[in-house]
């Protein structure tokens, strides 16, 4: 029976793709654009895949790479700066090879949408020599896939998918297929092969050479280095997404299809070269194509015309191609002369985050922050956080800022359940080893909220839902040697001030655990709504300074101050406002008596 | 059919919903889809753009000044998002009031035609507030390049959400008579 052809999105192309080759292991850590790629693969029976959340990148990638050596077909899922926590992990990988096949899909985000920066995941390909696939449709992406365990088993690598945000979230027509199961081969006793010391990886290393050579050799005779041949004044050359914007823009030329970027196709590359007059690269980010072929001696622009900077649209491939004489200039665009309001991202009605940072504010403490939801507090009317650097890095950030002996103010470290879990534990114990004194705001929102809602071992709940072992904070702060440590709830503001002002005073590391759920998972949170009664209200703004978007200004308005509002569709009845209110004007809305 | 529509407004006012209704509906009538979504950094409350096209297997991206349709669940997105519209297209935006008249005399100059509609206050009419998504899509069937029917529409978004079939069939029917 034929199985229907149906709209996906890339991320679940690939989690299809998964499934239809046969992975009996798959793991990840939550994080923009990659996140529902695990979430459908729990979709699929578990007889046929375990699939779990890991605590971070590291820990899915040993997981996988366990899996591996045990013989079955293994996955691994992360954003593209969670391979900078797991390229440890590839980098010996990469020497030991598989056992059971091995795909781990890296998404990168071209142009910021969510993260904190915009690296090239093809710099690693290089840097651990590992064959990249590079699809620009789902259909692709589901059939990399399973190209991918192919080519893993045969060359004996583990293989990197890299989507990029544009592919991840983009919905198209795919035909699914069957799950081909792999048989598993059981572990593979081979010390030389498996266990990494200094003379078993020398005797890897030219392995790695050897396979690189091989791997050359494979793509300049695939399929998925496609040549769609048009005119011979000029070619390009390009992958991923961008692919279809030149399509788009140009669809005369000749294009040759990169649908590996690791390593580069030497023949075919030249052969397309030697066909056409003049040759440009198309690819978004690092001019990594445009560099090996320059190396290679072939003459070809790239980076001069399309930028190393953002995402790529047909837009930004057109300007391209126009700047390089390819492309007429169009006429000048009639463009419209408005200016609308930006918006803001900001944080949801009576998130609890905003107390947190509304009492990081009382104390004037110099904030080292992280990543996650609440890093949206470093932005007004909060603007409550000095520092973001990477997932994990707000302790020892703090314990530095201490060390420097510079700070007058008192130093405050804000991490998240799920971040810490992921990378705080290491940086506390050095906070109490080392004798810091610092205070860390544990905000225990009870999930990883910003990727969407995933459960994590602080939750008790796995990612296929079944009960399991919940984390206690309190237990695990204190097998560290932290010897203060308490947890309040949020939404008591007067509470929290109290806590965090003691904890300061506290000679050492202190822990204030600030705990309460997300208001949007697991469970969507609703209660009644606030008002303000517009008479007592002075236009203070105290209550502005939460940055809560169920508060706005009314028209009304008190010695040139708008008095504020409240959205009651909006308003959760947190009470956080109510709190903060001087004049004591914002009461539960009241019923009318019928 | 080949229409590139831009789909904005608030997170939290259903943009990806009546994203996914449009392109379902598509496919179901046998046209090809894409479709393409973005997530930001906020959960709730913050800008959301999506590109649809329906009709073709070519990018989803829609480039500035290159839509055929505009639909705006918030004035303000549809203000921001505007520049997206090619001339001679369409805007259909969720607000009681029209455009700035500057915003509209810009508008006329470059033929596009707008569509206010107050859906957020049909759809509390209706008995359902959150259902102004639905009543765009009903409009965006009433448009004579879109070639689907508003009954097919309504099939398709009983199949997606079999439990709110009615109203929804009905907000279809308020968005398709505003044209």
């Amino acid at each position: 029976m034929n199985i229907k052809i149906r709209p996906m999105m890339g991320n679940e192309a690939i989690a299809q793709g998964a499934w239809e080759a046969g992975v009996q292991v798959a793991s990840a850590y939550p994080g923009t654009p990659s996140t529902e790629i695990l979430e459908n693969v729990a979709n699929y029976p578990e007889s046929d895949i375990k699939a779990q959340w890991a605590t971070n990148e590291k820990v899915a990638f040993d997981v996988a790479s366990g899996a591996s050596f045990a013989g079955v077909r293994s996955f691994v899922v992360m954003k593209h700066v969670g391979l900078n926590v797991a390229s440890d992990t590839l980098m010996s990988q990469t020497y030991i090879g598989i056992n059971g096949g091995m795909v781990i899909v890296v998404c990168d985000d071209p142009g910021i949408h969510s993260s904190q920066n915009e690296q090239d995941t093809r710099m690693y390909s290089r840097l651990a020599m590992v064959p990249t696939l590079e699809p620009s449709d789902a259909q692709e992406a589901l059939d990399f896939v399973k190209l991918g365990y192919e080519l893993s088993e045969e060359f004996d690598t583990p293989v990197i998918l890299r989507s990029t945000t544009r592919l991840s979230h983009t919905r198209s027509l795919v035909q699914p297929g069957k799950r081909t199961e792999a048989k598993p081969l059981g572990f593979l006793e081979d010390p030389k092969k498996n266990v990494m010391i200094p003379g078993h990886s020398r005797l890897r290393h030219p392995k790695l050479l050897e396979r690189e050579t091989k791997l050359k050799a494979y793509f300049d005779s695939s399929e998925i280095i496609r040549w769609d041949k048009g005119s011979t004044d000029y070619g390009v050359i390009t992958l991923g997404p961008p692919y279809t914007y030149v399509k788009e823009v140009l669809p005369e030329a000749s294009v040759l299809k990169l649908g590996a970027s690791y390593p580069l196709p030497e023949k075919r590359i030249r052969e397309f070269c030697e066909s056409v007059k003049q040759v440009f690269v198309v690819e978004e980010l690092e001019p990594i194509v445009e560099n090996e072929m320059r190396a290679m001696g072939l003459a070809v622009d790239g980076k001069k015309y399309f930028s190393r900077l953002g995402e790529f649209s047909p837009e930004t491939v057109r300007s391209g191609f126009e700047d390089a004489g390819i492309l007429k200039n169009k006429k000048k665009k009639v463009s419209l002369k408005i200016n609308p309001v930006v918006r803001p991202p900001v944080l949801c009605a009576g998130c609890s985050h905003m107390s947190s940072f509304m009492v990081a504010n009382a104390v004037d403490a110099r904030v080292a922050g992280d990543i996650g939801c609440y890093t949206l507090a470093a932005v007004e009317p909060l603007s409550a956080i000095d520092t973001t650097v990477a997932m994990g890095s707000s302790i020892a950030n703090a314990v530095g800022m201490d060390k420097a002996g510079t700070e007058t103010k008192p130093i405050i470290a804000t991490i998240g359940d799920s971040t810490f879990l992921h990378s705080g534990i290491p940086p506390l114990i050095d906070a109490v080893y080392n004798n810091a004194d610092i205070t860390v705001l544990l905000l225990d929102n009870k999930i990883t909220a910003m990727t969407g809602g995933q459960h994590h071992p602080g939750t008790g709940i796995t990612l296929r839902g079944e009960k399991t072992h919940k984390v206690d904070y309190e237990s695990i702060v204190r097998a560290t040697g932290v010897k203060w440590v308490k947890t309040v709830d949020s939404y008591d503001l007067g509470a929290l001030l109290r806590t965090v002002r003691e904890a300061i005073a506290f000679k050492g590391v202190a822990v204030v655990i600030s705990d309460r759920p997300c208001v949007l998972d697991p469970v969507r949170l609703r209660g009644e709504p606030l008002e303000v009664i517009a008479e007592s209200c002075t236009g203070c703004q105290a209550c502005m300074n939460l940055g809560c978007p169920a508060l706005s200004w009314s028209a009304e308005m008190f010695e040139g101050h708008h008095k504020i509002k409240i959205t009651a569709s909006s308003c959760i009845g947190c009470s956080l406002c109510a709190q903060v209110c001087p004049t004591d004007c914002i009461k539960p809305v009241m019923k009318m008596e019928s | 059919m080949d229409i590139k529509i831009i789909l904005c407004g608030i997170g939290g006012q259903g943009v990806v919903f009546l994203n996914r209704l449009l392109a379902r509906a598509a496919m179901d009538a046998g046209f090809p889809v894409m479709s393409l979504e973005s997530h930001g950094m906020s959960r709730r409350g913050g800008s959301v753009v999506l590109h649809l096209r329906l009709g073709s297997h070519e990018s989803p991206l829609v480039s500035q000044g290159g839509a055929d349709l505009l639909l705006a669940l918030d004035a303000q997105e549809g203000l921001r998002n505007l520049s997206f519209v090619k001339s001679g297209g369409m805007v259909i935006v969720n607000s009681k009031d029209e455009f700035p008249a500057e915003v509209s005399t810009e508008l006329k100059r470059l033929k596009i035609k707008t569509h206010s509609i107050n859906a957020t206050e049909l759809a509390r009419k209706m008995g359902k507030a959150t259902a102004a998504n639905v009543i765009l899509a009903g409009c965006t069937v009433a448009l004579s390049n879109v070639s689907l029917t508003k009954e097919a529409l309504q099939e398709s978004v009983a199949l997606m959400s079999p439990k709110a079939a009615k109203l929804n069939n009905k907000a279809i029917e308020i968005g398709y008579n505003t044209f």
